[in-house]
């Protein structure tokens, strides 16, 4: 395996996407091979930063009722008969 | 989508789909409200639009849940549901869709990276990466185009494999793992970037190399 195909799929074994053959190539430039090591371990700590440091609010409260009552008022629909 | 507060999103209520109990449609979907909200937020980038839009999501989640496969995916099937709900919002709204219509892309996965991968060799103050600010990751994520942003979203941070965001997204997974690629390539560009004018990287002066790849107009979109 080349730089160039290494390099190319650093983000697939990152993501555990390699596998078999490919996968053993991958391992055996990497250990040999300073620079392309050095961008597997950038790619993996730049995944590591976005998981770690990505904010995820929780959705507001009201949102849950909108979503609940908006489902509620769906069900309700051919008893009410509204729009008959 | 921006609808009066409480009016149910779509044209006009409907009778709820024959045999369908409401109670174990919201059992089994709403707990991933926190996560659609959070993906919607980040696609439309406002709060009421992101509300309505994980509504109408519902809904029409609800009204179809009939065609959802038991023991398959339903959080994939939400967010399809979610990404289809808001590509036909803006298709209605505007002329064109925002940035893109998740197009497809041509060739081979390898081939359009490995000449732009070769060409990058890592300074040891890009390694500095970790200090940058969460504002920052945020700032960065959302100035990508929306197609590389929803893959990094659904891959990166809900936790979708390839072959879910190529289901969701409808596109082939070769398609994924190249958005994902560049993707998370200008998101660490644009980091970096940050980095350095908050001056969390020695030096005034960027090194040559960085210098050189920021002079470069960004990358076409994949899709052109």
């Amino acid at each position: 395996m080349h730089c160039r195909r290494v390099r190319s799929a650093i983000f697939l074994f990152a993501d555990g996407q390699l596998g078999g053959t490919v996968e053993i190539a991958f391992r055996a430039h990497v250990e040999a091979c300073p620079h392309c090591l050095r961008e597997l371990e950038a790619a993996e700590r730049l995944l590591a930063l976005l998981r770690a440091r990505c904010r995820r609010a929780p959705a507001p409260a009201h949102l849950r009722t909108r979503v609940v009552t908006l489902l509620a008022s769906v069900s309700r629909q051919p008893l009410e008969d509204e729009n008959g | 989508m921006r609808e009066p507060t409480g009016t149910p999103p779509g044209p006009k209520p409907e009778p709820s789909p024959p045999g369908v109990p409401r109670a174990a449609f919201e059992e089994a979907a709403l707990p991933f409200l926190d996560a659609l909200y959070n993906t919607a937020l980040r696609m439309t980038r406002n709060a009421q639009d992101a509300e309505d839009l994980v509504q109408e999501t519902f809904l029409k989640a609800y009204r179809h849940y009939e065609k959802f496969e038991p023991g398959t995916n339903l959080k994939a099937w939400l967010f399809k549901i979610m990404k289809n709900t808001f590509i036909n919002a803006y298709r209605k709204r505007q002329a064109q869709p925002p940035e893109s219509d998740f197009a497809e892309i041509e060739g081979a996965f390898e081939s359009q990276v490995s000449d732009e991968a070769t060409r990058q060799i890592r300074t040891p103050e890009e390694e500095a990466l970790a200090d940058v600010l969460d504002e920052d990751v945020q700032r960065a994520l959302d100035a990508l185009p929306p197609d590389y942003r929803m893959v990094i979203l659904l891959a990166d941070l809900e936790g979708f494999s390839y072959r879910e965001v190529a289901e969701i997204l409808e596109i082939p997974v070769g398609t994924v793992m190249s958005r994902l690629y560049r993707g998370r390539k200008r998101l660490e560009a644009e980091m970096l970037r940050y980095a350095r004018e908050h001056g969390y990287l020695r030096g005034a002066e960027a090194p040559a190399k960085m210098r050189s790849r920021d002079a470069e107009p960004p990358p076409a979109r994949l899709e052109e």
